[in-house]
């Protein structure tokens, strides 16, 4: 396995490289992955109290007050950061870009058979995926849900005493039960699904920075997204395209795909769009939330 | 046999009887009288190395006359008390009979029952003046007394010194509180010496501890104890007995830390629950509950068994002034939890998640539990899929 060559990965700064995620969406992940870990660490023991490690836990900590307090801090990160995705996937292009591509569709529904056809080896080829496979929108709707679960149970046994003046006693339980449930099947998605596919599967191990820098190399993009590749490479010619036509500067047009730094892809596109061209950039205007 | 048998008392009054016969006899013969006043016995009694020898060992027989005379005793005759010698000469037999105090004390409560009337006879078993001396008794109010509050303890110590009970009295509450001057319970308030009423019976208790017996009377609990029933604790079940401890005490039973085993160690034994039909799963539930949990890990806040159930005055939750009733919950669960309302009484306290109670909560659980067994089902299934693909490409492209 060791002899086989990898694909390179990418690096920050690399010419070849292609900008996956903004730098938003990059902080959503982070901020996301800081909370849910400090989470994880200080909600398991209190799911498994009996457990030797949930012993060593607390006591290391100081009890569970204060790993309640931390949990909370947490839980307010999480908060943060799906509150800020609310506004980022509806008031900012770039997230309403990225959650249009993650709607599920029935191409998704393809690809996970033509993808179980390949497992069992009657297809010499599996899936291609565009900006997000199936893989990743599943990683998306069930952390999207999981958000939605925890937070509410959440604020629900943070604020116990008012949300127990409002109802009855069995919704606190049902709150609870919730919480540590979704808790545990969040976890396991986490740790299994999600960590086998970015850290374990043997063509990432032991993981790449993509997180951090946003890129891929152009042959791990054709390898994983062929489809998305295609469209980036397509734009850059219709780009090309109009700074001929137009005779532009060509970072007047540059929408958020290739080498564009993560400052201008926040702006909305429409800002740099300059009055003299109308009809050649609305053409590229138009193609670009539907990806 | 004791002299306060009523066999041996009617021989006391035959002897008696008999005696005075005789020194009437005595009298009659012109002899001199041998029952001597107080003075004919310190003529010899007063000398300061007056003795006998039994054995090897050397008896003082001196009587000090002031003390005599400064004790409750001082109005009385010598022959009083050994009243065998009434009938003696002067110089009198040296095997002198005990005396018998119950001759005028027996009235005083001295109960047949007592721990130390029924000592087994392989041992000596204490006599009154073990405990309350002989020729110099002052009343138990006198500072000087061997049975005044402050000393009675050391009085008890002579014998019982070093007995494990003793050593933990010296750590328990009690002993710890008398040492410091304040007023509690010292061996004789709870074991009391003459009469025969059990040092572990909680009316023991009520002597001081009036409020919180009043409270037990009326629990579930006090009910049944009073009724005779030996299943349900009194008092010194729970706070122990010598052991002792105040409840801020973490080696005490009703720590927090302790309570919710004290208490789990008779609600959860079927055995002892058969004829009650109370559940037997407090502890497991309470466990389960963050309650229980916080309280695992030393959360001083969180509610153990009593801030919910109470201490002294526990009744089931069907009854009304019971503070687990429903109408009382939303108080009982406001000590802590501030501006709950009626509803908090809906559902159960003690969570048991069973499918024989199809309620939300079991759905809820139910619905996650298969929705997390099928996910990672799919999910496991995928990742095994995935890998064996990818080894039996690289497999096959080496072959080839």
């Amino acid at each position: 396995m060791s002899k086989q060559p990898r694909t390179t990965r990418a690096k920050a700064g690399h010419e070849n490289d292609i900008l996956r995620f903004s730098l938003l969406f990059r902080l959503q992940h982070m901020g996301m992955f800081i909370g849910v870990i400090i989470l994880i660490i200080t909600g398991l023991p209190l799911k498994y109290p009996d457990t030797r490690i949930a012993h060593a836990f607390f006591n290391a900590v100081g009890g569970v007050a204060v790993s309640g307090i931390i949990h909370r801090v947490g839980a307010a990160i999480l908060i943060v950061v799906g509150t800020f995705h609310m506004w980022y996937i509806m008031f900012n292009a770039d997230g309403r870009r990225n959650f249009k591509a993650l709607l599920p569709g029935f191409k998704d529904v393809g690809d996970v058979y033509r993808n179980v056809i390949y497992f069992f080896g009657f297809k010499k080829q599996g899936a291609q995926f565009g900006r997000f496979s199936y893989l990743e929108k599943f990683d998306y709707w069930a952390v999207y849900w999981g958000m939605v679960v925890m937070i509410l149970t959440g604020l629900m046994l943070w604020f116990h005493d008012y949300f127990m003046s409002l109802l009855p006693k069995i919704w606190m339980d049902v709150a609870r039960e919730a919480h540590s449930d979704e808790a545990l099947l969040a976890t396991l998605a986490i740790v299994i699904w999600h960590f086998y596919n970015v850290h374990f599967n043997p063509s990432r191990f032991p993981g790449s920075f993509t997180w951090w820098h946003g890129k891929m190399t152009k042959e791990e993009m054709q390898h994983e997204h062929p489809l998305e590749y295609e469209q980036i490479v397509r734009e850059a010619e219709e780009r090309e395209a109009a700074v001929r036509v137009a005779g532009l500067a060509e970072e007047d047009v540059m929408p958020p795909t290739e080498e564009t730094p993560a400052e201008v892809i926040v702006t909305p596109p429409s800002d740099a769009v300059p009055p003299k061209v109308e009809p050649i950039v609305e053409e590229t205007e138009k193609e670009e939330p539907t990806s | 046999m004791h002299p306060s048998t009523p066999m041996n008392r009617d021989c006391g009054i035959r002897n008696a009887l008999l005696g005075t016969l005789i020194c009437l006899c005595m009298i009659a013969w012109g002899l001199p009288v041998c029952a001597a006043s107080n003075a004919d016995c310190l003529s010899c009694h007063s000398a300061p190395t007056i003795h006998k020898t039994q054995g090897l060992k050397t008896v003082p027989l001196y009587v000090d006359t002031q003390g005599f005379g400064a004790s409750v005793h001082a109005k009385m005759n010598c022959t009083d008390c050994h009243a065998d010698l009434k009938s003696e000469p002067l110089k009198h037999k040296t095997k002198v009979a005990p005396v018998d105090c119950a001759k005028c004390h027996e009235k005083k409560g001295w109960n047949p029952n007592t721990i130390h009337y029924a000592v087994p006879t392989t041992k000596t078993p204490p006599a009154c003046k073990d405990c309350h001396g002989n020729h110099y008794i002052k009343p138990k109010t006198d500072p000087a007394s061997r049975t005044y509050k402050t000393r009675a303890d050391a009085t008890c110590a002579v014998c019982h010194a070093g007995q494990n009970a003793v050593k933990v009295y010296e750590h328990g509450l009690h002993s710890v509180m008398t040492t410091k001057g304040q007023p509690a319970a010292r061996c004789t308030d709870c074991h009391s010496p003459h009469s025969g009423v059990l040092a572990t019976s909680p009316v023991v208790c009520s002597m001081c501890h009036d409020r919180e017996y009043k409270q037990y009377e009326h629990s579930s609990h006090g009910k049944a104890q009073l009724e005779g029933n030996a299943d349900v604790p009194s008092c010194v079940t729970c706070h122990g007995a010598h052991d002792m401890l105040p409840k801020s005490d973490p080696l005490s039973k009703t720590h927090f830390t302790n309570e919710p085993a004290l208490c789990s160690g008779c609600h959860d034994d079927a055995e002892k629950m058969r004829s009650y039909d109370l559940p037997t799963n407090t502890l497991a539930t309470y466990r389960h509950s963050y309650h229980g949990v916080a309280n695992k890990y030393g959360d001083k806040k969180a509610a153990v068994c009593s801030s919910c159930h109470e201490a002294h005055n526990i009744l089931p939750s069907s009854d009304m002034a019971s503070s687990a009733s429903k109408a009382n919950l939303p108080r009982t669960c406001g000590k802590c939890h501030k501006g709950l309302l009626k509803k908090v009484a809906q559902g159960q306290s003690h969570v048991v998640i069973s499918s024989q109670k199809k309620d939300v909560l079991f759905w809820v659980s139910f619905a996650f539990k298969w929705l997390t067994i099928g996910t990672m089902l799919a999910l496991i299934g995928h990742i095994l899929l995935d890998l064996q693909t990818r080894i039996r490409k690289r497999l096959w492209k080496d072959h080839e």
